[in-house]
């Protein structure tokens, strides 16, 4: 692996030793293992963020931190689009000075793929646009593994605002290549065209959707989908799609959420703090999965035997 | 001036081919002989054998000849972007991919709008182009589409047809207006069909592809609702429509549709959504990126479909010459837009080599049919016409290499790929402004 652009190109067999990977670390971080402390001493990693996100930027420094990596942060999170010349510039320059790994994030779909065809660094993507967001992916296939065994047949339903969302794009290549059976629910405005040809399904009815489900992600829904016109308004959309306490699911599913969560939007407070949520093991094992990662991309070999 | 060319496959669109000698004197095809050229110009008069009567002899044996070929959609960036193309290099390619004729799009810097702009392209043209140039005229100032451009003083300087090209007119009545004011002149109105209001990323089909890479991208859609609302205004206005590069199969049925009720539609088709589908921009290849964009696989067999069954009048190349500095970017940010003329020929044989076309088809959409469209003199290969002339050898294969491209720019989703059917020499007015070293 040069690079971690998306899980798109991984293979499952791939997935899997990332995963017993990221389970290696989780157990070394509770047993408080010492050698950690300086496993990847000497080791620069640059956080660059054209894009908010305090919550991805501060997992990934703390994971690298764990390891005794120093870690640069390269902010550049406003409104206004940095262009892919200037920020090849930057990386360049940064690349020269020594930077062992780049974690990237920015709103455009596509980015870090351009970047890593002129980097030696290796590059990973913590979110381009609406297209890719490997970490989280792979955090939620722990997070469900730690639950479910067994994968195959899973039902894994994905629900919300799926157009948008990069979390969902991950999840849906992640799952698939699993065996998962996936359910992508939500508003015919915010299913992303052609994806009816993909192997999944698609339903209108979260009743229904949810009655059977193993899994259910729900996504973030963003307040400019309003004025985009993808739908009315957030009153109309918490009325047919939020997740919450009224209906039914089964007791064994999970509730999943990459947050940050807009409370009693596209889920009910009620459910985020639900004995059934598990959204902060999703955020708990985010650590040892980019410990992982970085750990992977820095030595350049596997740990977990 | 006297060039003989010996023991060529002359083929006129329309007519049978027939093997023969050329002789070009000056700018015209002087004297046809048929035959095999050792009989036919011993059995002419005196001389015409001896070749010291020639300043030039091509030995044409295996080449077919064509009339030059016609290109009615094309970029050569002059002035403005003179890093990516000028009239003189990317008339030089278009040579080189047989073109004897292009006509130019007015989206330069400044915009072809104003007659002062079509009088210096004229010069421009004149000083350095090696074939025919026909510039055409913008239809709205700045291509804002918001006001009429000077369209008559820009035909008294020569356009021969007016575009906003590149970028479509969304308000409905200001195409109205564009409509009935051209038939004053008599001048087709040539359109770029792509509601910009149902576009968010241009370049990228809106499909399963587009959607995986996190794209919105262009829908089939846009283009269909411009296709039809100017059908429907150009049906009323009794106006001369001509639909650029077509790539949806719903455009394709309106347009039908439209011939079939007598509306003065044409429409055009590129060579690359003749070709490749959206799986071209897999893993965000900017070389694939080109507006309207390349679609599906039902798509692509429907302009197939129609070129054949006349639906679609011509091939253009849409030839957009970009350099790395417009895209060797990030996808969202590249230009759109590919190098077409010196590919064009080769990778429509490849319908002739398909079965989909038969190869006079092929020529008559690449020489009299665009003709036809713009008002141009007839190609014919014929005693006394203007020596604008192609020879081509269909068996030679060759890989596209863009290290041999004319063009300043290379920007091609092709490079690499196997084809067959290499132009050798290209005539113009009798001058030889192609050879293939
Ligand atoms: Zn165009």
């Amino acid at each position: 692996m040069n690079h971690l652009l998306g899980v798109k190109e991984l293979s499952a067999q791939k997935i899997r030793a990332i995963l017993k990977e990221a389970f290696y670390f989780k157990n070394l971080v509770q047993k408080k293992d010492p050698s950690l402390q300086t496993l990847l001493a000497n080791h620069v990693v640059a956080n660059v963020f054209f894009e908010p996100s305090t919550r991805t930027r501060v997992s990934f420094e703390i994971a690298a931190k764990k390891l005794g990596a120093s870690v640069i942060n390269v902010l550049q999170e406003s409104s206004s689009i940095v262009k892919g010349e200037t920020i090849f510039d930057t990386l360049l320059n940064l690349e020269a000075m020594g930077v062992d790994l780049f974690i990237m994030r920015h709103s455009e779909a596509g980015m870090p793929h351009y970047l890593s065809r002129y980097l030696k660094t290796p590059i990973i993507n913590a979110g381009d646009g609406a297209h890719e967001h490997p970490t989280q992916a792979l955090l939620d296939l722990m997070t469900i593994v730690e639950y479910h065994k067994n994968l195959k047949g899973l039902k894994v339903v994905i629900l919300g605002d799926i157009l948008h969302s990069r979390v969902a794009r991950s999840n849906i290549f992640c799952l698939t290549k699993l065996g998962v059976k996936i359910t992508l629910c939500s508003l015919p405005t915010l299913i992303p065209k052609g994806f009816s040809d993909l192997d999944l399904s698609i339903s209108y009815d979260l009743k229904s959707a949810i009655a059977d489900a193993d899994v259910i992600m729900v996504l973030r829904l963003q307040k400019e989908r309003h004025e985009q016109n993808d739908i009315p308004s957030m009153k109309e959309y918490v009325k047919y799609f939020q997740l919450n306490e009224t209906l039914s699911f089964p007791k064994k599913a999970l509730i999943m959420h990459p947050g940050p969560v807009n409370r009693n939007v596209e889920m009910s407070d009620k459910l985020y703090n639900h004995s059934q949520s598990v959204v902060l093991s999703q955020v708990r094992n985010g650590l040892p999965m980019r410990m992982a990662l970085i750990s992977i991309f820095l030595r350049n070999e596997f740990l977990a035997r | 001036m006297k060039t003989l060319i010996k023991n060529i496959h002359i083929l006129n669109p329309h007519q049978k081919p027939f093997l023969g000698s050329l002789l070009i004197e000056n700018d015209k095809i002087k004297k046809i002989f048929k035959g095999d050229s050792r009989r036919s110009l011993y059995s002419a008069k005196a001389g015409y054998w001896n070749g010291k009567d020639f300043d030039k002899v091509i030995e044409g044996k295996g080449l077919h000849c064509f009339p030059g070929f016609i290109d009615l959609h094309c970029h050569l960036r002059e002035p403005g972007f003179e890093d990516c193309e000028t009239i003189e290099s990317g008339s030089r390619a278009a040579a080189a991919g047989g073109f004897t004729t292009i006509c130019c799009m007015p989206n330069t810097n400044p915009v072809n709008d104003h007659p002062q702009v079509t009088r210096l392209l004229q010069q421009k043209i004149k000083n350095s182009s090696v074939i025919k140039v026909f510039p055409i005229g913008a239809i709205s100032e700045g291509l804002e589409g918001k006001r009429l451009a000077q369209i008559g003083l820009c035909v008294d300087e020569g356009i021969i047809a007016i575009s906003d090209d590149g970028k479509c007119i969304s308000s409905t009545s200001f195409m109205a207006k564009a409509l009935a004011y051209s038939r004053q002149f008599d001048i087709p109105v040539v359109v770029h069909a792509e509601d910009p209001s149902l576009v968010y990323e241009y370049g990228i089909h809106t499909g399963r592809r587009a959607s995986l890479l996190g794209l919105k991208g262009s829908p089939a859609l846009a283009e269909e609702v411009i296709v039809a609302r100017d059908i429907v205004l150009a049906e009323r206005l009794k106006a001369r429509l001509h639909i650029a590069h077509v790539t949806s199969w719903q455009s394709v049925e309106y347009i039908k549709h439209a011939k079939e009720r007598g509306v003065k539609v044409t429409a055009e088709v590129c060579p690359h959504h003749l070709l490749l589908t959206e799986k071209a921009t897999e893993d965000f290849n900017t070389l694939a990126k080109v507006a309207p964009p390349l679609r599906s696989e039902k798509h692509r067999a429907a302009l197939r479909h129609a070129l054949k069954t006349d639906v679609i009048d011509c091939i253009a190349t849409d030839h957009a010459p970009w350099s790395e500095k417009y895209k060797d970017l990030p996808f969202v940010e590249a230009a759109c837009g590919i190098a077409g003329f010196e590919t064009a020929f080769s990778l429509s044989y490849e319908l002739v080599q398909e079965g989909v076309l038969s190869l006079p088809k092929l020529i008559s959409k690449l020489t009299v049919e665009p003709a036809k469209i713009f008002g141009l003199p007839k190609p014919e290969i014929k005693e006394n016409s203007a020596a604008d002339l192609v020879l081509v050898n269909l068996e030679q294969k060759y890989k596209i290499d863009t290290k041999n491209f004319l063009s300043k720019s290379k920007n091609t989703p092709f490079e690499g790929k196997s084809v067959k059917g290499k132009v050798k020499y290209t005539f113009c007015n009798g001058q030889l402004v192609y050879s293939d070293q």
